[in-house]
């Protein structure tokens, strides 16, 4: 009668998932890791790191990906998205924040292609007021309502005004930005991956 | 782990079975035997695809195998020596599109309409800024613009990026011609020749460009 | 082999007697297992069904935090993956090892243990997602102390099933028993290996993506093929095709299938070998599909009028179909040339539901059609529901799927012209969207169906029937 002994079975069957491990995981572990941190790429800073903690909050990665592909391979370059990133773009990132799906545009570079503080914080207020016929969702809890008045009132108070157009704010009243709305943006616009690459020599 | 107590609760014990055991095992009685398995070779078609796809790996694996080292972005270079070439950004494209770079770097705020967002991005269509001179709006593009700003009649009060650094002259020139040239506006031509020079004019400039500077500059 | 239980009848059969045993010994544990995981079914459809709609609809619902769309998407996917579809699973492990080893099932206790510490960390990590305490690792967003719940459950449940394998009465093991135990050693060893805390940057999403991928290698996929090459044969009443088909079709499937994880991140700043590996492993994975097709097809050919009047066989045939479809998808999908244009698109959530519905869950709806009966001693009262439930998830599923692989290929066509604005992808894709929507409002009927059937079935509620469903259209056929 045919039938496979129990123990080799169980022997290749943990070879295989150990073949798999190694190679897709353990090797490339082994050679990204001599990988430096690019000359240009900065550490973030505390506040971006708040930043980026509600980017990962409020699920920002299964919409935007943070990642741009060479020429010839997709148009992100013609895009105006950014040079192909590398390993040495991500040194500082933990978690990574790849993503796999552009509901919404490329964000690897997003702090230079869109540096406006304010855009960025209409924009999560309410995605419609800057880009029409967007479907992202909108974070009107990062973000507080107060009675209207002069913008020095408020940013006496050392808070932030964000300049909403009318028609997208309650009536009567201003929409002030929150910690968390200025760390997300703090952190959005630490996106910025301009720098050169210098090329990687043997 | 000792389920010897739990097992005998579970061990079936025909004795204890007041049912007629038929009815009460209906579902499993009524089965086919557990399944077995034939003895029929496998078609010789399937070798034959299993052996060709083999082969196609080996030959994908040597085209875009990348040496496997850990280069990123080989593609095209295959096996070439300066592998790392594929890292450097390719030199940009000659002939550049006005609208192209208006999708990309100002639609986000003027909208791709050029209506902008009412009291917060002001218009570019029928704006005067755009329009009365070609040497204004390559400066705001090339240093950017800050504080209160009137634009057809409404004041608006924010902050543009100066894109001087980030843009080429063909791409000023490319997107500046569009936006002269869309949504009902109607000018002058702006070349990269003309970007080059105001672009050397200014060039200590490193401060964003207000209203009242701009006034005083084209009176 | 001779039975040491002595059933009145089955002197001359003991594998009668076996099934009767370890049927009895499964049924409380697998029952929980099925109705924890069926009430998952529902709060993940539900989930899902929001998050659809807030692609439709993005301002609705859109002042609470919970419900936004970052976080309602992970919550559908977790619910499931590690709700619906794990328990499920564990379900028709116990259920089928028993059966296949013709014993009891062994330490039970653990797996009542296990059943709770699922739950528990599944319930703990959907919770703590939709209060915002992901990790932000797509599939592994559970915090560290829902994933150690799960791990250790899953411990437990391969233990109770290895444990049961050991006892076993029969000497040669069925191909539906390899995949069931390369699974639940696969299954842990993952899913520690992946929760280690040591990775960041672009390590991680190797890491990260080797296990998202994974996770079909070593626990639906295997659960679903295990389906199909016990209960097709099963209810037909013949041997499975070829065995060496079988033994070709499970080690080229061990082998290839965990080595394509890498193929999400196509394009993307990873080594370009290491891409590259995983795309010839995608294309690879041709053989063990093409194999287990030929397998399936062979056994089932001259038998498919039986379609007709086994709902078990109705749902695990059109599973076992989709599993071709989906995985020749999946190979030209991870093409370098296809892939330019489908990543990072809708078209690849298409490939996952037609993987993950139309090929596991389907799988799963046939086998607890098949398991139900036999555990509470009560057939399924209202055969017209299992025909209800049967057309509204197919006609749903495959709505669902057509709509995000049209809509998500135009979406990747225009993605890829620079001439357009990238708004052109969002808009384009709002028709196909909404189509999405309503096959999952069509899904969800057909679930609502099926939750009632089982509720039925549990309570030994509704019509008491001594036969089972389209048992006279069986007899016809038979004639």
């Amino acid at each position: 009668m045919m039938f496979i002994r129990a123990y080799v079975f169980f022997l290749g069957v943990l070879a295989t998932l150990f073949l798999g491990w190694a190679a897709l995981t353990f090797i490339p572990g082994i050679q990204i890791k001599e990988v430096k941190p690019l000359p240009g790429l900065k550490p973030y800073t505390e506040q971006e790191l708040r930043g980026r903690a509600i980017y990962i909050r409020e699920g920002c990665v299964y919409c935007h990906s943070q990642q741009t592909r060479p020429d010839g391979f997709g148009v992100d370059q013609r895009r105006g998205w950014g040079r192909p990133s590398v390993p040495g773009d991500y040194v500082y990132d933990r978690p990574h924040l790849l993503g796999t799906m552009r509901t919404g545009p490329d964000l690897f570079n997003i702090g230079a292609r869109q540096p406006s503080e304010d855009w960025h914080l209409i924009h999560l207020y309410n995605p419609r007021a800057t880009s029409p016929g967007s479907i992202m969702p909108p974070y009107p809890w990062l973000f507080e309502e107060a009675e209207e008045a002069p913008e020095e009132f408020y940013r006496m108070q050392g808070k932030r005004v964000v300049p909403v157009p009318e028609q997208f704010r309650p009536e009567g009243k201003v929409v002030i930005a929150t910690q968390e709305a200025l760390d997300l943006v703090a952190y959005l616009l630490s996106l910025n991956h301009t720098y050169p690459v210098k090329a990687e020599k043997r | 782990m000792s389920d010897k107590k739990t097992d005998s609760r579970w061990r079936f014990r025909p004795e204890e079975e007041k049912h007629d055991i038929y009815s009460l095992h209906r579902q499993a009685l009524r089965e086919p035997p557990e399944p077995q398995e034939g003895l029929e070779p496998p078609p010789w078609w399937l070798w034959v695809i299993s052996v060709l796809l083999i082969f196609w790996a080996g030959f994908y694996l040597g085209r875009y195998g990348g040496v496997f080292g850990p280069y990123v972005h080989v593609l095209e270079e295959g096996r070439r020596t300066e592998r790392e070439t594929a890292l450097v950004p390719k030199e940009p494209e000659t002939t550049v599109s006005g609208a192209e770079v208006y999708a990309r770097v100002c639609a986000a705020c003027h909208q791709p309409n050029g209506q902008g967002v009412p009291g917060v991005f002001p218009p570019l269509a029928g704006s005067e800024w755009v329009l009365k001179d070609p040497e204004t709006p390559i400066l705001i593009v090339l240093h950017g613009l800050q504080g209160p700003i009137e634009v057809k009649g409404t004041v608006y009060n924010n902050v543009m990026p100066e894109w001087g650094s980030k843009l080429s002259n063909e791409e000023i020139a490319a997107v500046l011609t569009y936006v002269r040239n869309s949504w009902g506006n109607q000018t002058a031509e702006i070349t990269p020749d003309m970007v080059e020079k105001v672009r050397k004019e200014t060039q200590e400039r490193k401060t964003h460009w207000t209203q009242e500077e701009l006034l005083k500059l084209k009176k | 082999m001779k039975s040491d239980h002595s059933i009145p009848g089955t002197e001359e059969a003991p594998e009668l007697s076996y099934r009767i045993l370890s049927d009895t010994s499964s049924s409380a544990p697998v029952i929980v297992f099925f109705t924890s995981a069926v009430v998952w079914l529902l709060v993940g459809t539900v989930f899902g069904l929001i998050a659809s709609f807030k692609f439709n609809f993005p301002d609705w619902l859109g002042n609470i935090p919970a419900l936004t769309f970052g976080r309602v998407r992970p919550a559908h996917l977790n619910s499931v993956i590690y709700g619906w579809a794990s328990l499920g699973i564990a379900g028709l492990y116990v259920w089928l090892t028993a059966r296949l080893c013709q014993t009891e099932v062994h330490w039970r206790r653990l797996l009542y243990i296990s059943a709770i510490l699922w739950n528990a960390g599944v319930l703990y990590g959907v919770v703590s997602i939709l209060g915002g305490h992901s990790q932000g690792i797509e599939w592994l967003e559970f915090p560290k102390g829902a994933q150690t719940l799960i791990a250790m459950a899953s411990v437990l449940l391969s233990l109770s099933i290895l444990r049961t394998f050991y006892g076993r009465r029969v000497k040669h093991i069925y191909v539906s028993l390899w995949y069931i135990l390369a699974s639940v050693i696969w299954f842990p060893i993952l899913y520690v290996i992946a929760n280690l805390p040591f990775y960041s940057g672009v390590t991680q999403a190797a890491v990260n993506w080797w296990y998202a991928h994974n996770i079909l290698t070593v626990w639906v996929t295997p659960a679903g093929l295990a389906a199909a090459y016990y209960f097709i044969p099963k209810v037909i009443g013949r041997p499975i095709h070829s065995y060496y088909l079988s033994l070709l079709g499970f080690w080229s499937f061990a082998l290839f299938y965990n080595w394509n994880g890498i193929h999400h991140l196509i394009g993307g700043p990873l080594p370009t070998w290491l891409i590259s590996v995983s795309i010839v492993a995608s294309v690879l994975m041709f053989i063990p599909v093409i194999t287990v097709a030929i397998n399936h097809h062979l056994t089932m050919v001259g038998h498919f009028g039986k379609l007709r009047y086994s709902p078990t066989l109705r749902f695990v045939v059109f599973g076992a179909m989709c599993y071709t479809a989906v995985s020749f998808q999946g190979s030209i999908q991870a093409l370098r040339s296809f892939n330019e244009i489908t990543h990072f698109t809708h078209y690849t959530v298409g490939h996952a539901h037609l993987g993950l519905y139309a090929f596991f869950t389907m799988s799963i709806f046939g086998a607890i059609y098949y398991i139900m009966p036999r555990l509470t001693k009560w057939e399924w009262p209202y055969p017209v529901l299992i025909k209800f439930h049967f057309w509204l998830v197919a006609l749903g599923i495959t709505l669902y799927v057509i709509s995000m692989t049209v809509g998500g290929f135009i979406q990747g066509l225009y993605m890829n012209d620079p001439s357009r604005p990238f708004m052109d992808s969002v808009q384009v894709t709002k028709p196909y969207l909404m189509a999405r929507s309503i096959a999952g409002v069509v899904i969800l009927i057909g679930h609502l169906f099926f939750i009632y059937l089982f509720y039925l079935m549990i309570k030994r509620k509704g019509v008491k029937r001594l036969t089972p469903p389209w048992y006279e259209k069986a007899e016809e056929y038979a004639r």
